[in-house]
């Protein structure tokens, strides 16, 4: 419910107590009103009693006067007509006054019409003469007027006691009427007078058509008869509300003086009153209810609408948003304004250094050099990294959701369901926490050596596992190169060793002693050194032909020693081919130095090279040394290299001892 | 009674020539030294020699397993294989299955000639664990 409504009804609660005051006092105050209409009418019948009771003790004097005339007492018919008429002009408001016989035949009249009209079946004439004291007819009918009368009668009774007339005095209820109304009274209130029968006499204001008439018999009728004063509240005859008191006359108990007095006059006056403060008080409570309206918009409302539209923008994700109640609102929506701030303000720092924390977790995993693959406990895949996409060469739409299964070969998915289910069951890890080389399947169906480590962790109640994935293919091409390298640098070391041993075996045949053996043992251990070293210098790529040749001269004679040329083209040899020539040419350099050109300071020798297609052509031509013999039986060093070439590089060889110099040709294939 | 004939596979020239001194000193005959795999098949093909002397080696053209391979699906000839290799790429190579002997290089010569020996005694050539020699290369 809005806080206007509620506000509404709070107004209305509040005014309610206040109208229903308000219509208790009306309701007193009618009351009030009603008792004082009650307390005036009652008074005032009272009053109209005692009126009535003095005008019937007048008429009774009258009569008893007119009783003593002696025309009344002789019953003289011409004398007391003439008697009555005087008598009559000087009460006008009788209207005829008369005497009639005891047996009711009427003698005398102040009309002076005497018609013989007998009143002997009167009840009022009959009390009047046997009881002989005054007696009041109530409503009648004059016989000789026809008009409506109250009639009184009195005895004349003679000094005997006896009774000699009935004087009787009529009055016109017209009149009657006519003097009731000269009372003053307020509107529509009326005096009557009514008769024992409940037969209306007279009436104020005059009334002629309901003279005559009988009150309704009702309760009004009855409480007459029963309690003689008293008060009614009815309908008049003429339809309107009043307040009648009635009370009894004293000289006939038979008459009342009723008076009617309307409560509708103050009734209004009391409604008037009444509705002005309802008016007043409705007034008040509209002014009230608008300005706790006015007040709660502009107190609470506003604020609050201030509040909610911080919070709104907040809910919208604007962590920016700061309420303000606005200066004309309370304190403490003020205050709750600024602790919503504060509380905002601390958010924002928060959500800031959480994006913050994010973001720096993101750009780690979204840059790692190893991929990662998040999962979940049914192996379906969460997120991936870019270095995942790339590793398997899917793309991150095409991982996510799927299970992680389909990254792996056949072997290992068909295992990954169980494993899983078996580490969620009984926590026993395969590679979890430890991490193994396993086999990745690309896109493209290809495989790949990956090392896999698995990390686990729980978010809401879900058990996640992250695997981080790296290539291995380089790491375990360089581990099989290695391998192949050590096995590789084992079999040379034992070949090595295998041919020095048969070096040392096949030198020391023909070595004549140990020095002999040692000098020339060590020159052809160095000349496969010095082999190895311009191999080793071009990483056994392979060797320059002129350096081997230099790097041999040089082990004999100084690098400007002009004894030694080397001409023609160099030629690229390869590493076995350099090997074994380096020896070759060890023998022959040595054999000059010993023997040939190279023992004398004039000789000279030459070394041809030329690459004739796919073969390599080398001539050793030794001049101006000793004159040569040729040898009595073959060295060694002639069978290496004679055979040495032949053997190992399916070369050729030449040794051709010329009595000029030593001479040899050499033929080695090119690859 | 006849000497037994030798075939010497072996592509170092020093290490060849030592075996082959060594061999015939002893009184073998030396139907020939080959440093590759033709020379040694044409020369088995020739002198139907006894056995064959085999250096195992990886950086010639032909290693010494093919000419060992060669000349026993060719010549049924026994196989002596001497190597600078360890166990392990012996093994995984196989050469146990077809050599009647094994000599890790460098060798004495009272080994190799024990070796030889040992070889010469046995019986005649067969692969073992295989049928037919061809089945080790189909």
């Amino acid at each position: 419910m809005k806080l206007s409504v509620r506000l509404l009804i709070l107004v209305l609660l509040a005014a309610l107590p206040v109208l229903a005051i308000q219509v208790n006092d009306l309701l007193e105050v009618r009351e009030q009103r009603k008792a004082a209409i009650a307390e005036q009418a009652l008074n005032l019948a009272r009053l109209a009693a005692a009126q009535q009771d003095q005008f019937i003790e007048s008429s009774r004097y009258l009569l008893a006067a007119a009783a003593q005339m002696p025309e009344v007492q002789q019953r003289d018919a011409s004398g007391c007509s003439a008697r009555m008429a005087e008598l009559r002009m000087q009460f006008p408001t009788v209207s005829g006054i008369g005497a009639v016989a005891p047996d009711g035949v009427q003698f005398c009249s102040s009309s002076g019409r005497v018609a013989g009209i007998s009143l002997a079946d009167r009840p009022y004439f009959q009390q009047a003469a046997r009881n002989k004291t005054l007696a009041i007819s109530g409503y009648i009918i004059g016989r000789m007027s026809g008009q409506p009368h109250l009639n009184f009668a009195y005895p004349a009774i003679d000094a005997a006691g006896e009774v000699r007339a009935v004087v009787v005095l009529a009055f016109s209820l017209d009149r009657l009427s006519a003097s009731l109304s000269m009372a003053p009274l307020p509107s529509d209130a009326t005096m009557s007078l009514v008769d024992g029968d409940g037969v209306l006499l007279a009436r104020a204001p005059p009334a002629p058509e309901w003279i005559g008439r009988r009150v309704r018999e009702g309760p009004f009728t009855q409480a007459m008869r029963a309690q003689r004063e008293g008060l009614m509240e009815a309908a008049g005859l003429d339809g309107i509300e009043r307040m009648y008191g009635f009370a009894p006359l004293l000289a006939s108990a038979d008459l009342f003086a009723v008076v009617g007095l309307p409560w509708q006059p103050a009734y209004r006056q009391a409604d008037r009153l009444f509705w002005r403060q309802i008016l007043f008080t409705v007034l008040a409570f509209a002014l009230a209810a608008l300005a706790a309206l006015v007040s709660a918009d502009l107190w609470i409302r506003r604020p609050i609408a201030g509040l909610q539209g911080a919070v709104g923008r907040m809910k919208q994700g604007d962590l920016s948003a700061r309420a303000s109640a606005g200066r004309s609102s309370s304190p403490e929506l003020r205050e709750l304004a600024s602790d919503f701030n504060d509380m905002a303000g601390t958010l924002e720092r928060r959500q800031a250094a959480l994006e913050a924390s994010e973001a720096r977790f993101r750009a780690v995993v979204e840059t790692a050099a190893d991929g990662i693959i998040t999962i979940n406990a049914q192996g379906v895949i969460q997120s991936v990294n870019p270095e995942a996409e790339r590793l398997f060469g899917y793309a991150r739409d095409e991982l996510i959701g799927q299970n992680v299964k389909f990254l792996m070969t056949s072997l290992d998915a068909g295992r990954h369901d169980e494993y899983l289910a078996r580490y969620l069951r009984t926590g026993e890890a395969r590679i979890i926490g430890i991490g193994r080389e396993v086999t990745g399947r690309r896109k493209d169906g290809s495989t790949f050596p990956l090392f896999l480590s698995i990390g686990e962790f729980s978010l809401a109640g879900e058990r996640y596992f992250t695997g981080i994935v790296r290539d291995i293919t380089d790491r375990k091409r360089a581990e099989e190169r290695q391998r192949l390298l050590m096995a590789e640098v084992d079999h040379r070391a034992k070949n090595l060793l295998a041919t020095i041993q048969a070096m040392v075996l096949l030198t020391k045949r023909d070595a004549g002693s140990v020095a002999d053996f040692t000098s020339t043992f060590v020159g052809r251990l160095h000349a496969m050194g010095r082999a190895h070293d311009l191999l080793a210098r071009d990483k056994w790529t392979g060797a320059s032909l002129h350096d081997l040749i230099k790097a041999e001269f040089q082990a004999y004679a100084a690098p400007d020693d002009a004894r030694l040329r080397v001409i023609g083209e160099d030629a690229r040899l390869s590493a076995r081919a350099a090997q074994t020539l380096s020896l070759a040419l060890h023998e022959l350099t040595t054999n000059a130095a010993k023997h040939g050109a190279l023992s004398v300071p004039v000789g000279r020798v030459e070394i041809r090279s030329a690459v004739n297609g796919k073969e390599l052509q080398l001539t050793w031509t030794e001049t101006g040394g000793p004159e040569v013999q040729p040898p009595a039986a073959q060295g060694f060093g002639s069978v290496i290299v004679e055979r040495s070439i032949a053997h190992e590089l399916g070369g050729a060889a030449e040794l051709l001892f010329e009595r000029s110099g030593l001479r040899c040709n050499i033929r080695i294939p090119l690859r | 009674m006849k000497p037994a004939s030798i075939l010497i596979v072996q592509d170092d020239f020093l290490a060849a020539e030592r075996l082959r001194r060594l061999l015939a000193q002893t009184g073998y005959t030396i139907v020939g030294v080959a440093g590759r795999t033709r020379g040694a098949t044409d020369l088995a093909q020739r002198h139907h020699p006894d056995l064959a002397i085999v250096d195992m080696m990886l950086e010639v053209d032909v290693d010494g397993i093919h000419t060992a391979t060669e000349l026993i699906r060719r010549h049924q000839l026994k196989i002596l294989i001497t190597t600078g290799f360890p166990d392990a790429v012996i093994e995984a190579e196989g050469v146990p299955d077809f050599a009647c002997e094994i000599v890790k290089k460098p060798y004495t010569d009272d080994e190799i000639l024990a070796s030889v020996a040992r070889c010469l005694a046995q019986g005649p050539a067969t692969v073992s664990g295989s049928p037919s020699p061809p089945s080790l290369h189909p």
